[in-house]
């Protein structure tokens, strides 16, 4: 093989090499994006709730417009989380991210299905034993992103939904 | 100074390789990935954990936060039955039975992937807000006319872009286990082509 072949060659697998890094480090990076604002408006470990999605929100590409979605990004790093809220009569769920999109975990309707949930967020690694009142989760990562979704149906429910979408808790166990 | 030239046009080399790849592999993901049933295409595993590099790439830059399953199945349609992109000076229907599931809903979004806007505020249609017929099925209108409503329909529409390419999503929540082992052949809803303004 002449040195050009052999120059192109390596060429082409360090920039295969490179196609690698970029999809997989993709998702992070979108997340980041997603969330270039999130740590300004004080939403690190606190709950915030959304309106249901209109044409004017473009936050996330295809958003569903049945959904009221509120949710807690999480930095479990030093302290767990802890999530309460109460559950609608509605579908419900709430559901985990890690920092690379991954829905880790989800809990709904067919877990709890009546009155107030309470949930601990772990960092990885993490073997809780000492939880008794309530669910455990434990992320792969420590920052990340949960998810509640109320579904909004023929909208008669929506004043109860945005009452309990706004008295969703998440603060850190040592706050 | 010829030899940093030199490295200056490998890193180019390198980078347009790297795109070209990520380009190719965009190209054939979207072909081979997704399960296609009709006019309707699906990931079946947008969200899980266990999934691989590409599909978490795809769905970080499609859609971002997907659940994974049983919780929630997402079809999205660019086409109608007739495989012809769907485009909003034409005016479709979707013809389907009620969907066994907790809930579902059809969505439209334009070209960017965000809720077309209109006086209205209709983005979408749900197990609970569509007009059902007497045999338990369900017609859906999406259309840019203000005539077609007033004259055809007054329920079930949702208005898609002007001129425009437009998508419409299907999203079923807890259809159950087993509903993801046949997701190319489970019954679904079939959009057709009524109308164009120019025909």
């Amino acid at each position: 093989m002449n040195s050009f072949l052999k120059k192109l060659s390596l060429l082409a697998i360090i920039g295969f090499l490179l196609h690698l890094i970029i999809i997989y480090y993709m998702p992070t990076i979108m997340m980041k994006y997603v969330g270039r604002n999130w740590e300004e408006q004080n939403m690190i470990n606190n709950s915030f709730a959304r309106d249901l999605p209109t044409s004017d929100f473009t936050e996330v590409i295809r958003p569903s417009a049945d959904i009221l979605y509120g949710g807690c990004v999480y930095d479990v790093t030093y302290f767990p989380l802890v999530i309460e809220t109460e559950v609608p009569e509605t579908y419900w769920s709430i559901s985990f991210f890690s920092e690379n999109t991954d829905n880790f975990s989800t809990v709904n309707e067919n877990s709890h299905n009546f009155g107030k949930l309470k949930m601990y967020l772990f960092g990885p690694g993490s073997t809780p034993t000492k939880v008794t009142d309530g669910f455990i989760v434990v992320s792969p990562s420590n920052k990340g992103l949960m998810l509640m979704r109320q579904f909004v149906g023929n909208g008669s429910n929506v004043e109860k939904l945005n009452e309990i979408q706004n008295n969703l808790n998440c603060k850190l166990q040592d706050s | 100074m010829i030899l940093l030239r030199r490295y200056l046009l490998y890193l180019i080399a390198v980078i347009l390789i790297a795109v070209a790849f990520t380009y190719a592999s965009a190209k054939l993901y979207e072909e081979f990935a997704f399960i296609k049933n009709d006019n309707w295409q699906i990931l079946p595993s947008p969200g899980d954990k266990d999934r691989d590099m590409y599909t978490r790439a795809a769905v970080a830059m499609r859609g971002t936060f997907a659940l994974s399953k049983p919780e929630a199945a997402y079809f999205h349609a660019f086409n109608d039955i007739e495989d012809v992109k769907l485009i909003g000076n034409c005016t479709y229907n979707i013809i389907g039975d009620d969907i066994e599931s907790r809930w579902w809903s059809i969505t439209v979004y334009n070209e960017d992937g965000y809720l077309v806007e209109n006086d209205e505020k209709i983005y979408a249609l749900n197990s609970e807000t569509v007009d059902f017929n007497f045999e338990g099925g369900f017609e859906i209108f999406l259309t840019s006319e203000d005539n077609f409503i007033s004259e055809i329909s007054e329920k079930n529409w949702i208005r898609v872009p002007n001129d425009e390419h437009f998508s419409v999503a299907l999203r079923i929540y807890l259809p159950g286990e087993e509903y993801f082992s046949k997701l190319k052949r489970v019954d679904l809803p079939k959009i057709e082509k009524l109308r164009c303004k120019d025909e």
